[in-house]
């Protein structure tokens, strides 16, 4: 019978939560991430995904959408103000659409409360990733679920205070080691403190942001080896609560062309597209 | 009545080749489904010897010989002289020259392969140079009355289309609306194309529901830094002469042709909305396009056998029978005290083995059923279900006269009283017979494998909307790996899904009904 694909893409999961120190004189905000060990956070998300792969001269679109909740422990941080966050998954509600499938994925045990752990500094670059609790491989669902996990994703904040109207950019790369090679995970970013404003009970700064996603590398998996090229925009907003610097709110949307290649008990390449859209909300 | 009936059964019985209780499935016939055979079939298909029967590869070779020779052994007859159907697979890669530039109000701009423009697989190695006609989605479909041809002359011109179909996501599309259909497929807009005398095409993504217009056409390895230089599929290539260069253009190009996205979008929501064609030429403008490939080619053979009918009329119509005899072949660099083959014992040498079971049942039939029957063992379904999708190409009995289709793939493990059957959506009538014909055999029938439909060779006639069953013993922990070895095939649960399966098969064989094919979501009246 025709092998499944296996989709090796995997999103890095960046968590980290705000807080804001407000530069008083001429209304300007520093922006740093530097939490209270200890604060626990629960969120509410919302993902869909339309995905577009071209296999064996087939387009076969899948539809995923997808309602989450996760916890986010603040752990500890470090006197360098690195910050670790511990993330697990509450309960996760699936459905997913295609022409090979058509499943409803409620709470899967191989989601379900592991926990990861990741390191960011103080600005919000990637120190280091980690799985505490070993996951027991969810399969093709696993890899069409990671896309779920972008809308946790945070801006890297300036160096400098900031006032309404300003912009900063930059370039974060994470790079994460797999066996027979890596992923290499850039994110070009340009941002805006957009407005103060008021929004689900919290004082929230808005962040907006429009950048490029780049997603390359090459590994092994079950002896083919799998490279990828992928790259597409993002944009989206992020409500920050200026008194206890939680993550109020974030409005993300990305679109992403990708191919992938792969060798081994099957040669192929694989064209892909998809447009991911989500909302994650603070939850009361 | 009864009793008399009860006298004559044992004469009725050596007059007619000993019938069971279904009149079709002779006892005698049934009898030569053995445990015993069907072992020796799934030891061989099985055995290191035959390295795992990649396609293509000695030990597939091998593999087809062996099938043959049992085919000819069991008396059924060869199809065009021959016990093989070739066909060819080719890896294809890109050539050295592709080039696109467009001329219009005198000036001439240059394009990028990758950025501006992408060849496509089925591109020809050809240079032309001739004005452009947009043709909408470049569709002929006259069930809906809808063709983007009409009205239009194309005769060698290169000919722009959108991808995808008319009201792509809305449910009272006469197209399929929710998921594609066939018509959004690139392989037959490029065909359409062709066959309307077009010299070239450009595909574009359809501007409405996609915000970047990319050229994404087909991703050449040698294209890309991370993508591995032989992760090229094999593909079923066409020998035809009459292949044009067919590209996917990125919005870039657009201006070029004197085009804007938004005038685009406005010609699409124009054919969406009113199910209308926007077809029209583009003036003033011309397009020289060049596409080169290269292929290594390699021919691959479908193991064929047919039992001729025997009704002067319904002989015509053919029933097949199928199982593919490929696997994925073996590892290399794996350590000498390691499995490296891929033995394949489940995946499919037991589907194989069960056909050659239906096949020496079926040759040893004093009278054959009316209808013909098609025995055929494909190769290359793990390279993409390309053996049956290369039959049901170039078929050795018309399409519109083959009933149904019976496939056998992976029958050999899990609970040796089940078989999971695929039909219930596409095949009901088949799936009544099914049923009907086990009450003999009392196999528990299960109906969970329609989410693995498109991953065997049934899904290739479905296309053609023949009418198939799909048996299985589904998945397990040892699918495409190296421990799924023969010891672990129960045979007698191969021999039961076979006297089910040559059941069935003499049924629609022995009739003159016709089934229905209905599409999922499609009301079964």
């Amino acid at each position: 019978m025709l092998q499944k694909m296996n989709r090796g893409l995997a999103a890095g999961l960046i968590m980290f939560s705000v807080l804001l120190l407000a530069g008083f004189a001429g209304k300007t905000y520093t922006l740093r991430y530097a939490p209270k060990e200890g604060t626990k956070i629960t969120y509410k998300g919302t993902t869909t995904v339309e995905q577009t792969m071209e296999m064996m001269g087939q387009e076969n679109t899948t539809d995923i959408a997808a309602e989450v909740t996760l916890t986010v422990l603040v752990e500890s941080i470090d006197e360098n103000g690195n910050v670790a966050y511990v993330v697990s998954t509450d309960s996760l509600r699936s459905t997913i659409r295609s022409m090979m499938m058509d499943t409803t994925l409620v709470n899967p045990d191989w989601m379900l409360g592991k926990r990861k752990r990741y390191t960011v500094s103080a600005r919000g670059k990637s120190i280091s990733s980690e799985s505490i609790d070993s996951v027991a491989t969810g399969g093709q669902l696993a890899g069409m679920m990671g896309s779920v996990d972008r809308s946790w994703s945070l801006p890297l904040l300036p160096e400098k205070p900031v006032a309404v109207g300003d912009t900063w950019s930059d370039t974060v790369t994470d790079t994460m080691a797999r066996k027979g090679g890596e992923i290499i995970n850039t994110r070009s970013m340009k941002a805006v403190l957009s407005a103060v404003v008021d929004t689900l009970g919290y004082t929230c700064a808005r962040i907006s942001y429009t950048g490029d996603l780049e997603l390359n590398g090459s590994f092994e998996q079950q002896g083919m080896k799998i490279g990828f090229e992928g790259e597409g925009p993002m944009d989206g907003t992020y409500y920050v609560d200026l008194k206890s610097g939680l993550l109020v709110a974030h409005i993300n949307e990305l679109e992403l062309d990708a191919t992938i290649g792969m060798t081994g008990q099957m040669s192929m390449t694989i064209p892909q597209s998809s447009i991911t859209k989500s909302t994650l909300v603070i939850k009361k | 009545m009864k009793r008399l009936l009860y006298f004559s059964l044992p004469l009725l019985l050596s007059c007619a080749g000993g019938f069971s209780d279904s009149s079709h499935a002779p006892e005698r016939a049934l009898k030569k489904i053995t445990e015993k055979k069907i072992r020796r079939h799934v030891d061989y298909l099985a055995s290191d010897a035959l390295m795992g029967r990649d396609t293509p590869s000695p030990g597939l070779e091998q593999a087809a010989r062996y099938i043959a020779g049992r085919f000819q052994a069991f008396g059924l007859q060869p199809v065009r002289e021959s016990w093989y159907a070739p066909f060819t697979l080719g890896k294809i890669r890109l050539g050295p020259d592709n080039s696109l530039r467009v001329t219009s109000a005198g000036d001439t701009l240059s394009f990028r392969i990758k950025k501006d423009f992408m060849p496509f697989a089925a591109t020809a190695d050809r240079s032309i140079s001739a004005g452009v006609v947009f043709a909408g989605y470049g569709i002929s479909a006259p069930e809906h009355g809808y063709d983007d041809y009409a009205g239009i002359d194309v005769q060698g011109k290169i000919v722009l289309v959108f991808r995808h179909e008319p009201g792509e996501k809305d449910p009272a599309s006469p197209f399929d609306g929710r998921k594609a259909s066939d018509y959004s497929q690139t392989k037959y807009k490029i065909q359409n194309a062709i066959d309307h005398g077009a010299a070239g095409v450009l595909i574009i993504q359809d501007p409405l529901h996609h915000r970047r217009l990319k050229a994404r056409g087909f991703p050449w390895p040698s294209l890309y830094k991370h993508i591995p230089r032989d992760a090229v599929p094999l593909t079923l290539v066409s020998t035809a002469s009459n292949k044009i260069p067919a590209v996917e253009i990125s919005e870039k190009v657009l201006p070029a042709l004197k085009l804007s996205k938004s005038e685009l979008k406005k010609w699409q929501q124009q054919i969406d909305e009113s199910m209308t064609p926007a077809s029209r030429e583009l003036p003033g403008v011309t397009v020289m396009l060049r596409t080169s490939t290269d292929a290594d080619l390699v021919t691959v053979n479908n193991v064929v056998g047919l039992l001729p009918g025997s009704d002067p009329v319904l002989r015509d119509e053919v029933v097949v029978a199928g199982a593919h005899y490929d696997h994925v072949g073996h590892q290399t660099g794996v350590p000498a005290e390691q499995d490296s083959i891929f033995n394949g014992a489940d995946d499919n040498a037991s589907g194989t083995s069960l056909l050659l079971a239906l096949a020496e049942a079926a040759g040893s039939l004093k009278q054959a059923p009316k209808r013909s029957i098609l025995f055929i063992a494909f190769a290359a379904e793990e390279k993409g279900l390309l053996g049956s999708r290369a039959y049901v190409d170039a078929p050795l009995f018309p399409l519109e006269k083959t009933v149904a289709m019976l496939n056998f793939d992976m029958v050999g493990r899990n609970s040796p009283d089940t078989v999971s059957v695929c039909g219930t959506t596409r095949s009901p009538d088949l799936i009544r017979i099914n049923e009907e014909e086990n009450r003999a055999v009392g196999l528990h029938l299960k109906y969970d494998i329609e989410n693995l439909f498109m991953r065997s060779d049934q899904a290739s006639f479905a296309r053609h909307k023949i009418p198939f069953l799909f048996y299985s013993s589904n998945l397990h922990p040892d699918y495409h790996k190296v421990s799924d070895h023969a010891d672990k095939i129960e045979t007698e649960k191969i021999a039961r899904i076979g006297r089910l399966g040559f059941r069935v098969l003499m049924r629609i064989a022995d009739s003159s009904e016709y089934y229905r094919f209905t599409e999922p979501g499609e009301k079964k009246k």
